[in-house]
């Protein structure tokens, strides 16, 4: 976790507490954040706003045994969000309210712990609308609440 | 010891099953009131960068501009039953910006549109937006705990909502009646999907 990123010279674009591994693209663009808050949450995410696995909102996420020993070597939104998916399975939209940060950033920084093996997606069904047993159990469900 | 040597990749078939309905309306209509009383949670507020397309307000005159803002919206979560686990998300506040909802509305099995009766032109670009996109929905008018000022026909009539699509009375503080709400909205999704699986084996 975290070894030290051997390509120095991208460090000097990075501050500190950021992910060292990835240079920021350059000046964000007015266009794309109204906000300051908006630049100062998609700096955690190394400045990528799109994620290498697509989140939806409502992508439930869960450490893998993996992910829940890597936790304390783990830092800021990567530490939180596997945290927080060491006890519950999540939502991204979930995490994202938790934590105070845009969907966006947890889309990214999920995305890149998804893919390192440390959390586990369940995706919701792609063909929902189609999905006749599914619907019937929605309503079932639903009915008995 | 691993549980990997010789399994397919392929995901567990096991774990939650997450589904989405989105609850639109105007501004004040009660949409995170209808969330809180069916949700297992408090409603949850998060943000999200949407894209929107200036119309013509704020002296932007003829000219269409694409900007991305940031945007409030409210959802809740229900445990339907030991897998399926529902949320429902509330539309941001800010109509005034237009309707660019892709990222909200994909995959999304359908949609509430919560009206009050008193200011039923605040559900337009809410209908608009869920027709163009052959979303499914119902229109939920949000009785506010008994007054009607009109009647479900003559709210049908002011929108010209479709004879096909329902227009039901609920009452966003009710469990129940948002529940009814919501089983009215998988009625529609049900007998959709149905019916395509009807065409499909011909």
């Amino acid at each position: 976790m975290d070894t030290p990123d051997s390509d120095e010279t991208h460090v000097t674009l990075v501050r500190p507490f950021l992910d060292r591994a990835r240079p920021l693209r350059g000046p964000v663009s007015s266009d794309e954040f109204e906000h300051g808050a908006a630049v100062r949450a998609y700096a955690m995410t190394g400045g990528r706003s799109r994620a290498s696995v697509h989140l939806e909102f409502e992508t439930m996420l869960q450490a893998t045994s993996t992910g829940r020993g890597a936790v304390h070597a783990s830092k800021f939104e990567r530490a939180d969000i596997l945290r927080m998916c060491v006890t519950e399975t999540l939502s991204v939209a979930e995490l994202s309210a938790r934590m105070g940060v845009p969907i966006g950033v947890v889309r990214v920084v999920a995305a890149d712990l998804l893919s390192e093996g440390l959390l586990e997606a369940f995706h919701p069904s792609t063909n929902v609308a189609d999905d006749v047993l599914l619907i019937t159990r929605l309503i079932a469900g639903v009915r008995s609440l | 010891m691993s549980v990997l040597s010789d399994a397919p990749i392929r995901p567990a078939p096991t774990g939650p099953i997450p589904v989405k309905i989105v609850i639109a309306g105007g501004f004040g209509v009660g949409k995170t009131t209808f969330v809180g009383a069916i949700s297992d949670i408090a409603p949850l507020t998060t943000e999200a960068a949407m894209t929107t397309y200036g119309e013509g307000v704020d002296n932007v005159g003829e000219v269409t501009t694409k900007t991305t803002t940031t945007v409030a919206m409210d959802f809740g979560r229900v445990a339907v039953d030991n897998a399926i686990v529902l949320y429902l998300f509330g539309t941001p506040g800010q109509d005034r910006f237009g309707f660019m909802w892709n990222d909200l509305i994909q995959g999304a099995l359908g949609a509430v549109v919560l009206v009050d009766s008193r200011r039923i032109e605040d559900s337009f670009p809410a209908l608009d937006y869920f027709e163009s996109r052959a979303v499914p929905f119902v229109v939920a008018i949000n009785r506010f705990g008994g007054t009607m000022f009109h009647t479900v026909d003559e709210v049908r009539e002011a929108l010209s909502i479709a004879h096909n699509v329902p227009v039901v009375t609920t009452d966003a503080r009710g469990r129940s009646a948002v529940k009814e709400t919501v089983l009215s909205l998988l009625d529609v999704v049900l007998s959709r999907a149905l019916s395509r699986s009807r065409d499909g084996a011909d």
